[in-house]
């Protein structure tokens, strides 16, 4: 009976957790800056959750490195389905600087199934803002197929 | 207990919010000089390789094939998803072949959108015919 | 057989699971669009609790190995049964349908179930956050039931001429005749200390040191997931309606226009004046105070303003 309902809340209301995976807290900054006064990430209903098992989006900053490569992959296990993982920057995507080091496990698409992936290093606010947009479109189409 | 900004609360509860509220209708532009994405022109490449050569997360590759005239079809490819945007390959090309734009909107759900290449072909260089031997002149004794 | 269908009206629509449930969720849509905008910023739109409700019921619910599977889902469900059974209780200006059943003190106490079901639920997950979670959320309720019990008490001996009353009907009727109660200057005191207890109840900045806090990863709420969490945060939408109700209701009675709609407009109104001082505007500018300056804070300034109040009364004054 609610099921339009749940389809379209599942796009307005998506709570983000933050991983960092070893990142140099550039993106980091950027991510937060998302939700001050000047860009608002808020109005889209965007939330910052404090643990893994409350939130729709998991956005990655950093490589992954030995050391923080089981700890990201617990943080995915424990996110409820319909979930989306968002690579902010371009350290997940190919290690940037840091490939071949003998600390980094390698990008993040070596551990799981990335979605959306935001370029920049690091990337405007508006940027993560449009990812993160095109990641409430792709919520919205897992959570219709279900 | 404090209250501090009371009055600023209260105030801003009839002003306009901070937010620039245009941004999914618009895009605002960038700062002037932003290094944004990259845009490469094949046609003022000479293919000498110094972008390969300074780009320190080495997001530039090329690939060289022989056509059937002994020309070479060479292919610059910029990974968008390495790059550090720090403007050394654009500072580095004697062409100025690439330069970096204002655009910084680079989300993508596709691995395959991140990747820029052009394509020239540098045709083989004409040599021309070795001129005769001259026997020298016999020295005057 | 109409009365039976009238008590269901009652239970069921007015005054009871639909309109509570409505008016706490667009109260709190309110709430945070207002914080917003005092802030500086745009904000979500009002319905957007009613779109986080939906969203969670679509999410998968994942029980933890450690967690005890019965209690760690019934816990929400009862939190939920006692909030809906208060909201039936409250008198809307001389409109009680279910006085007859319960008084002040039957409210005092049921107003304790949905924190317990915090607590409960919270120990049930078996993780260490949440063990943190639960003892703040014991610190918290001992600190603010005290001046609570003192207010009552003092609204009582006010209303019950020659005598002590727990009796909503008592309490209403003599707003009738007298004016509000906050109009008594010697009340003024309480209705400060009422102002300030119900922030610590509803789980607002800066007293929730116990619910939805970033610092122990969610505190009690810490392993919930999917359905058992919507019910949770739905606790918390309807706690923001029946504390400024039960406000409204012992303060700010009164005799009403005769007309029944016109009454609900005027106390809706009135609600969402209190929510506004007491929850919003404190939540906009401050910050989160600790556990201890929390507790000493509502054992000496709030409990004295409350006993304040009750020596006035007391004295005849």
């Amino acid at each position: 009976m609610f099921k339009k309902l749940i389809k379209k809340s599942a796009g307005k209301s998506p709570w983000l957790f933050h991983v960092n995976a070893g990142s140099c807290n550039g993106c980091d900054i950027e991510i937060v800056a998302c939700l001050t006064p000047r860009y608002d990430a808020e109005r889209f209903g965007f939330k910052l959750a404090g643990t893994p098992r409350h939130a729709d989006i998991i956005v990655v900053s950093g490589p992954v490195t030995s050391q923080t490569k089981e700890r990201v992959l617990r943080v995915l296990a424990q996110a409820p389905e319909p979930k989306v993982v968002v690579a902010v920057g371009s350290c997940p995507q190919s290690c940037n600087v840091f490939k071949g080091s003998y600390s980094v496990e390698g990008p993040l698409k070596n551990l799981t199934h990335v979605d959306v992936e935001v370029c920049g290093c690091a990337p405007k606010p508006e940027a993560i803002m449009a990812g993160l947009v095109e990641a409430t479109k792709i919520l919205r189409e897992k959570r219709g197929e279900n | 207990m404090v209250l501090p900004y009371l009055e600023e609360a209260i105030k801003n509860l009839f002003k306009r919010p901070a937010t620039r509220v245009s941004f999914p209708k618009e895009i605002p532009p960038a700062a002037p000089d932003y290094r944004g994405r990259i845009s490469y022109d094949p046609t003022l490449c000479v293919n000498c390789g110094m972008c390969m050569r300074v780009c320190a997360p080495a997001a530039i590759t090329k690939t060289v094939e022989r056509n059937e005239d002994g020309d070479d079809v060479i292919t610059l490819s910029f990974d968008l998803g390495s790059c550090t945007y720090c403007r050394t390959c654009a500072d580095f090309c004697a062409r100025k072949a690439i330069k970096l734009t204002e655009d910084y909107v680079m989300v993508a759900t596709n691995p395959a959108d991140l990747i820029v290449s052009g394509t020239f072909v540098k045709k083989k260089p004409v040599i021309p015919p070795k001129p005769p031997v001259q026997p020298l002149p016999k020295a005057e004794a | 057989m109409t009365m039976i269908l009238t008590i269901l009206f009652y239970i069921l629509i007015f005054p009871g699971l639909l309109f509570c449930v409505t008016a706490g969720l667009l109260l709190s849509g309110i709430d945070r669009k207002l914080v917003a905008r005092m802030q500086g910023r745009v904000g979500p739109p009002v319905t957007q609790p009613i779109y986080d409700f939906f969203k969670l019921l679509g999410k998968e619910t994942i029980i933890p190995a450690a967690a005890n599977k019965k209690v760690f889902l019934t816990a929400p469900v009862v939190g939920f049964i006692s909030l809906v059974t208060i909201a039936l209780f409250i008198p809307i200006k001389l409109f009680m349908p279910m006085s007859g059943v319960a008084d002040v003190v039957v409210i005092l106490y049921l107003l304790c179930i949905p924190s317990l079901a915090l607590i409960v639920g919270g120990a049930a997950s078996g993780s260490p956050f949440a063990g943190v979670g639960i003892s703040r959320e014991m610190v918290a309720i001992i600190a603010y039931e005290l001046p609570l019990a003192i207010i009552l008490l003092t609204v009582g001996k006010l209303a019950g001429v020659g005598g002590v009353t727990f009796s909503f009907d008592e309490i209403e009727l003599y707003q009738a005749y007298f004016g509000p109660n906050i109009a008594h200057w010697s009340m003024l005191p309480a209705a400060v200390a009422m102002l300030l207890v119900i922030p610590c109840e509803a789980g607002s900045h800066p007293f929730d040191i116990a619910e939805a806090e970033t610092e122990i990863c969610e505190g009690p709420l810490c392993e919930y997931s999917g359905r058992p969490l919507a019910v949770f945060k739905l606790n918390a939408a309807l706690k923001t309606f029946v504390m400024p109700a039960l406000f409204t209701a012992l303060f700010l009675g009164g005799m009403g226009t005769g007309r029944l709609w016109l009454d609900v407009l005027i106390f809706l109104a009135e609600c969402f004046a209190v929510m506004f001082v007491s929850m919003t505007l404190p939540h906009a500018i401050c910050a989160r105070l600790k556990v201890e300056q929390t507790f000493k804070f509502y054992w000496t300034t709030v409990t004295g303003l409350a006993i304040c109040s009750f020596a006035l009364v007391w004295l005849g004054v």
